[in-house]
């Protein structure tokens, strides 16, 4: 708050004024607190509590503090293990394009010279980003379908490389359902993580190109000693977003896999949902279990990551 | 002497000025093509959904990318269906 008020001018004599300056700013703070404690911290608190107990929502039983038991159960469950593995599998997949292909387009785009141009392929880009999630998956899983599906249509109808006795089954029990999830949310992301990227390159004083320019640096060797090293703050963020993000899809899994536990689709998350809203008596004690081991998992690689791109200057 | 820099000057001018300034250069059209591929690879699949919105049922389950007739009864169908569409505009 000292320098705050060192920068606005103003030299407060006494602490009284500091203490008032300090309790106004909590108050610009209170209605996103506000929120961040409804929405946010209430219902991970309430998973930590549920998530020691041996809570089934639909029963009539009161439920029963356990202990570590549903920890102990969850550890021990194959198929949380082949869920986490399954969410990685994903995860390594989708996170390369998600940073590279948005890479490579925003630095064809900041080429552009034409404004009109420039913007136009902004703006087509950007149409995916404005569309909600759900739809997306059902409209990816139409253009997957095996018989009716445009992917097949074009590949038998139109360009015969394959009949249907031969054609990929995009989705459903097949190696390609991964990749094919992974491509839809590439897709959706293009043009949200292009913009990250042309923020970044805009912030890149011209100047560092000129100068390497000057001392006869090629196109290759200005993008890796200039333009890469000051995206680097971007690319920690959106690796460690997108992780997270990669790691806990779930909604793609189910409008695209459902329920079925061979799928490949059928991950921890998806686990998690099965039995909290679905199974029994909705387990969601178990579940709550099974949700902060995931959550663990998460948080141990996101600190890794974090000490991987650490500022080593 | 100053001529002689002075017509090398101008020479150079010559020579670089209009290549500079001449229309498309190889990068240029590489740099819009493979930009417009990937605008292509965005707009197809909702091309594609605009057209199945205009398609005849037959169309839609033999797999025809294209309609063979203008079928607008599918509008019709959802705005009659759902009399409370409207609302998500709101």
């Amino acid at each position: 708050m000292a320098s705050t008020a060192i920068r606005s001018g103003v030299t407060y004599k006494s602490s009284r004024l500091y203490w008032l300056r300090d309790s106004i700013n909590w108050l610009y703070v209170l209605p996103a607190l506000f929120f961040f404690c409804l929405y946010m911290l209430y219902p991970i608190i309430e998973v930590i509590v549920i998530s020691f107990t041996d809570y089934k929502f639909l029963s009539d039983k009161p439920m029963q503090f356990v202990g570590l038991t549903n920890f102990i159960n969850a550890l021990q469950d194959p198929l949380v293990h082949l869920g986490l593995w399954r969410a990685l599998y994903f995860t390594l997949i989708f996170l390369p394009g998600v940073i590279f292909i948005p890479l490579f387009v925003a630095i064809l785009v900041d080429r552009v010279s034409n404004p009109t141009l420039a913007s136009l392929y902004r703006v087509i880009l950007l149409i995916p980003a404005v569309i909600p999630g759900p739809m997306i998956f059902v409209l990816w899983r139409w253009m997957y379908d095996f018989e009716v599906g445009p992917i097949n249509t074009v590949l038998v109808n139109y360009l015969h490389l394959f009949t249907y006795r031969n054609a990929p089954q995009w989705l459903g029990n097949s190696p390609l359902t991964i990749p094919a999830i992974a491509f839809v949310e590439w897709w959706w992301g293009l043009g949200y993580h292009t913009m990250f990227f042309l923020a970044g390159l805009a912030a890149i004083p011209r100047e560092l190109f000129e100068a390497a320019r000057v001392d006869g640096a090629n196109e290759w060797q200005m993008f890796w000693n200039v333009t890469l090293p000051r995206l680097r703050p971007i690319f920690v963020i959106l690796v460690v977003l997108r992780f997270g993000t990669a790691m806990a899809v779930i909604d793609e899994y189910i409008i695209m896999g459902g329920f079925n536990r061979a799928l490949p689709t059928y991950t921890w998350t998806v686990y998690m949902w099965h039995l909290a809203f679905n199974i029994g008596d909705w387990f969601q004690g178990y579940a709550a279990a099974i949700g902060w081991i995931g959550a663990a998992a998460m948080l141990i690689v996101v600190g890794f990551l974090f000490y991987v791109f650490r500022d080593r200057d | 002497m100053s001529v002689a820099a002075e017509s090398i000057r101008s020479d150079q001018a010559v020579a670089t000025y209009p290549r500079r300034k001449q229309g498309l250069r190889l990068s240029t059209v590489a740099l819009h093509a493979v930009l417009i591929f990937f605008c292509l690879v965005i707009i197809l699949p909702l091309l594609w959904v605009v057209l199945m919105s205009v398609k005849p049922v037959t169309d839609a389950y033999s797999g025809k990318l294209l309609p063979s007739q203008l079928d607008l009864t599918h509008y019709g169908y959802a705005l009659q269906r759902l009399p409370y569409i409207w609302r998500n505009f709101g």
